[in-house]
């Protein structure tokens, strides 16, 4: 009987897997390593665009002309894809497919990352550096996927942490846009609150592209929250704040980074005294009243020295760092790079200073490059660094 | 076959179930498969192109606008979520080939330029095709503006999804399989023990009885206790099995039972047979070898066992073979012989009846033969006889005197005439003395012969057999009594036939029978004439003839008859209508006692004041004169 049965699954059995992992060397070259970015250079979000790939270049450029890595230069493939999902996708297939890019580097925007993970997963390709917190590229844990900044997960975390221990409230409130970006932020902050036995005693939300606020300003006014979380655009998230200091409702409004911290601070004016914003890298000022970060005057310095026209911008010093990662990356993979060895090379990155008072750190199982963030309070209409 | 043959019961419906499991489940298996498969194919195209179908719907005005951004972003859709694993990739191509948007990120297959370029893209289509080392359904749907086509959707299926599909289905179905055949293996092993542990147990018991041994009480006991013991755990009381057993198990006790009591009768028969007062022998059906004889039976012959086992039933006494028909059925116990003259070790005779019936001694074929020593009765008898003979001798006497007293007186005439002619001194002339001489030496002849008959007729005979003839029995009585009748007045006819077969019977006896019946005629004539002087005259007819098989003596009177109120007892003994002193009553018994040795049959008819008649049957006897041995 059981060598009928042996007989049987033999017969049945089908053919192994042919797939065998070749060592994937494109975008490699003799004298230069090619790296492919999709990201908006125009439009609407052309701004953060063309902020961060100013920061990344200026530090590229810096590396080509100490030499390269390992005698290569970097030649950084840009498209632009006007922060449409679509767009990017093409971008990205084409840049795989018949730029033959080594990897993928600097996108930026959640529904346009998201939109190329598969094509990541099917190419086996890495993303180093995506201007995005969005859960969905760190959960589930993906190899391709190298994230430096910390996620909305963390910013809201560390945003419920100050709230409720250091500043003592209890009543929190969230409010939130109505897309991936804002459930994402939702979800961290209630994660957050859990763990210290709480929940959000009111929650609002607007729509993407509108700035209908009123109908979750009034909620969160009627819970009489001490603390609001803000996870959205600056847009509204002003209009949301000048609305409730004229209504008399004035407790601690803490935004997430992404809202676009400068901007905010700009229309807020006066009324954005107090306001605290969250920031996944430090504010971008060499004003010596503060003792500036060793790695914000270097990236301020270098950015001055190829894009002298342009600012230093929180954007800008996140591609700063991207870039940074990524050529610490490929000067640890070695001369024979493959992209196999370059992952390997990320995760060897430990407790990496990066001169910005958090350290990077990368290891087997981990793409989450930094874990810590930074509170910034608007006084006076600038953005200043808590301790 | 044969080797199934050669299994055991259990294993045949081991083997059996397990097989028959076993193929049912390949067949289900194999058309299964080819089932799934089919129908997997079948609906793997299906969901290609209802893929295709809505691509081919969404990707329209792009392709018009050959924006391929938009047509890669919609080919990447059609491989979102599950989808991936049966769209291997997907392209949209324009009306000329040219493809406009695909999913492989990877690279480009080399084949897959040719493969578009072939296609028309009018119409819906599929085709099998390698790509990459990978076997695909190619599935080509058109898309169409009006009714131009613009475009096409092509998608490559892939068809290691279903064999993987397959593969997980039969990892499943194997596993149920083997969990079934698991089962089954146990179930059948169950169930093949379950039917003959029973059947074994039983085949055991027959083994046990067939050795035999029932005195073994406890162990019987505990065997018959066994299954019941273990019946319960095996859960089943009231199947045909365990009724089986039951019934074994009762036949056995039966069995057991009837076997005790055939020992018992066995015991008892052979007790019987060692101490029963008869001696027994059992005899071998056709050659009459004695093989087997009781105590009784040595003691009465004089033979040791031994000497006796081996001999011949006939090396005893006389019989006749034919006594013993093998024709006669089991069982059926009769005399087949009565006062048979046997001898003893030392020459002396006996007589004995023999009872005989077939039965089986040893397996074999056999008599039993039970006789009885009858020879102090045969002795009685004899005397009896004798008696009765002598009482009737004594009545006649004066008439046998007489008859004796005529020859005398006409002797001593002679002689007073020779003595007076002797004192006349006168010579008797020669004719004169050699009349007178010759009539004393006849009459002398007849008184002799007179002494002769009566010395013969007194002789108290023995019983036996010899061949013999009646009328010669009737003449003798006729020459004793016969003028002695005549002077009463009375006539004797005789009416003998002399062609009559003889019988096996006794001289002595014969005439004894023939003259008490002569006698009582006489009586019943003399008592008619005595009270009706006028009555005609007395006559007496002894007549002989004879049938087939046997001889007739009919003897008959015209005397006083016998009252039908007396006819019942004639036989009796002691029954007498006689004067006190004139008869003892044992006339006709014994006569019927003699007849009856002979293998005789008597009967009387009577009319009262008209007379009597008694007919005497005997068989005849066949064998021819000359067989002499039979009498001795």
């Amino acid at each position: 009987m059981y060598i009928l049965c042996i007989i049987l699954l033999c017969a049945c059995t089908s053919s192994p897997q042919r797939d065998a992992l070749t060592e994937n060397t494109n975008g490699i070259r003799e004298d230069e390593i090619l790296i492919g970015s999709s990201l908006a250079l125009g439009g609407h979000a052309g701004y953060l665009g063309t902020q961060m790939l100013q920061g990344a270049m200026s530090y590229i450029r810096h590396t080509n002309d100490k030499g390269g890595i390992h005698g290569r230069k970097i030649r950084l493939v840009a498209m632009d894809d006007g922060y449409n999902p679509t767009q990017c996708l093409y971008n990205t297939q084409t840049l795989i497919l018949e730029k033959q890019v080594f990897a993928l580097f600097c996108y930026v925007g959640t529904p346009t990352t998201v939109r190329i993970i598969p094509l990541v997963n099917e190419a086996k390709i890495p993303l180093v550096g995506m201007f995005t917190g969005a859960n969905r590229l760190r959960q589930p844990v993906n190899p391709f996927l190298i994230n430096i900044r910390a996620s909305y997960y963390q910013e809201t975390q560390a945003a419920v942490d100050l709230i409720v221990k250091k500043q003592g409230l209890e009543r929190v409130a969230v409010f939130y846009q109505y897309d991936e970006y804002g459930f994402d932020g939702l979800r961290g902050t209630e994660i957050a609150l859990q763990k210290n036995g709480l929940i959000p005693v009111a929650k609002g939300s607007y729509v993407r592209g509108t700035l209908d606020v009123e109908a979750g300003l009034e909620k969160i006014i009627e819970s009489d929250a001490q603390a609001v979380v803000m996870i959205g655009t600056y847009d509204s998230c002003a209009k949301f704040i000048i609305l409730a200091k004229q209504q008399g409702f004035n407790p601690l409004f803490h935004n997430v980074s992404f809202v676009g911290s400068k901007e905010l601070a700009r229309r807020l004016g006066p009324d954005g005294e107090g306001v605290i914003v969250t920031q996944v890298v430090p504010p971008p000022t060499a004003d010596p009243r503060i003792n500036p970060l060793p790695g914000v005057q270097e990236y301020i310095r270098i950015l001055r020295n190829y894009y002298p026209k342009s600012k230093p911008s929180f954007v800008g010093l996140e591609g700063y760092l991207n870039a940074r990662i990524l050529t610490e990356g490929l000067e640890r993979a070695g001369k024979e790079i493959t992209r196999q060895k370059f992952i390997r090379a990320i995760e060897s990155i430990e407790q990496y200073d990066l001169g910005i008072q958090n350290q990077v750190s990368f290891g087997s199982g981990d793409y989450q490059g930094l874990d810590q963030v930074y509170f910034t309070m608007i006084k006076e209409g600038e953005l200043v660094l808590l301790p | 076959m044969n080797l199934f043959n050669r299994l055991t019961l259990k294993n045949k419906i081991f083997v059996s179930c397990l097989g028959f499991i076993l193929l049912v489940s390949i067949l289900i298996a194999l058309f299964t498969r080819s089932l799934l498969i089919a129908s997997l194919t079948n609906e793997l195209k299906k969901r290609g192109v209802g893929i295709a179908q809505s691509i081919a719907d969404s990707s329209r005005v792009y392709i018009l606008t050959e924006n391929r951004a938009e047509l890669t972003a919609l080919a990447y859709d059609a491989r979102l979520g599950n989808r991936k694993d049966i769209v291997r990739y997907l392209l949209i191509a324009d009306n000329q080939g040219r493809i406009l948007a695909h999913t492989f990120t990877t690279g480009f297959p080399d084949n897959i330029q040719t493969i578009v370029k072939r296609q028309l893209p009018d119409e819906e289509n599929t085709l099998s095709v390698e790509v990459e080392r990978h076997s695909v359904f190619h599935v080509v749907v058109p898309v169409k503006e009006g009714i131009y086509t613009v475009g096409s959707v092509q998608v490559g299926l892939d068809r290691g999804h279903i064999e993987r599909l397959i593969s997980n289905l039969r990892l499943v179905f194997l596993s149920f399989l083997s969990m079934v055949s698991v089962i089954f293996f146990f179930l059948s092993h169950r169930l093949a023990l379950h039917i003959t542990k029973p059947v074994s147990s039983l085949i055991r018991y027959t083994d046990q009885i067939t050795k035999g041994d029932f005195n073994i009480r406890p162990a019987e006991k505990s065997m018959e206790t066994g299954p019941m013991e273990t019946e319960p755990s095996t859960g089943a009381k009231d199947d045909e099995i365990s009724k089986l057993t039951d019934s074994f198990i009762k036949m056995t006790r039966q069995l057991a039972q009837s076997t005790t009591r055939l020992q018992d009768s066995q015991k008892k028969y052979r007790s019987l047979f060692r101490s029963g007062p008869n001696p027994i022998f059992v005899v071998e059906k056709n050659t009459f070898e004695i093989l087997d004889a009781n105590p009784n039976a040595t003691e009465l012959f004089g033979y040791l066992r031994d000497e006796l086992i081996g001999m011949k039933l006939y090396d005893l006494g006389k019989l006749g073979e034919d006594e013993f028909s093998p024709a006669r059925t089991e069982g059926d116990t009769m005399v087949i012989s009565a006062k048979e003259k046997f001898y003893k070790k030392d020459g002396s005779a006996l007589f004995v009846n023999i009872h005989a019936s077939p039965s089986k001694y040893r397996e074999e074929d056999v008599i039993i033969v039970a006789t009885t020593d009858i020879s102090e009765l045969v002795e009685k008898d004899s005397q009896l006889i004798q008696a009765s003979k002598m009482t009737n001798l004594e009545k006649m006497s004066a008439g046998i005197a007489h008859e004796i007293n005529q020859p005398l007186n006409a002797i001593k005439m002679g002689a007073e005439y020779l003595c007076m002619m002797n004192e006349k001194k006168q010579r008797v002339n020669d004719t004169d003395m050699t009349m007178v001489l010759t009539q004393i030496s006849s009459q002398v002849t007849r008184a002799a012969e007179i002494v002769g008959r009566l010395k013969t007729f007194s002789r108290k005979a023995d019983f036996s057999r010899e061949v013999t003839n009646i009328n010669a029995c009737i003449l003798s009585v006729n020459k004793i009594i016969g003028r002695q009748i005549t002077l009463q007045n009375i006539d004797m006819v005789l009416s003998l036939d002399e062609l009559i077969p003889p019988i096996l019977a006794h001289n002595n006896r014969m005439e004894q029978v023939i003259f008490n019946l002569v006698t009582n005629a006489r009586d019943a004539i003399n008592e008619k004439v005595e009270s009706d002087p006028g009555a005609e005259k007395g006559k007496i007819k002894i007549s002989t003839f004879s049938d087939t098989t046997s001889a007739v003596i009919e003897i008959s009177d015209n005397g006083i008859g016998i009252d039908p109120e007396h006819m019942d007892s004639i036989f009796e003994s002691f029954y007498t209508t006689k004067e006190m002193g004139e008869g003892l009553g044992l006339g006709l018994p014994i006569i019927q006692g003699i007849v009856k040795d002979y293998n005789g049959t008597i009967s009387v008819r009577s009319t009262p004041r008209v007379g009597t008649g008694f007919r005497i049957m005997f068989p005849a006897y066949h064998k021819g004169l000359d067989d002499e041995s039979i009498s001795y």
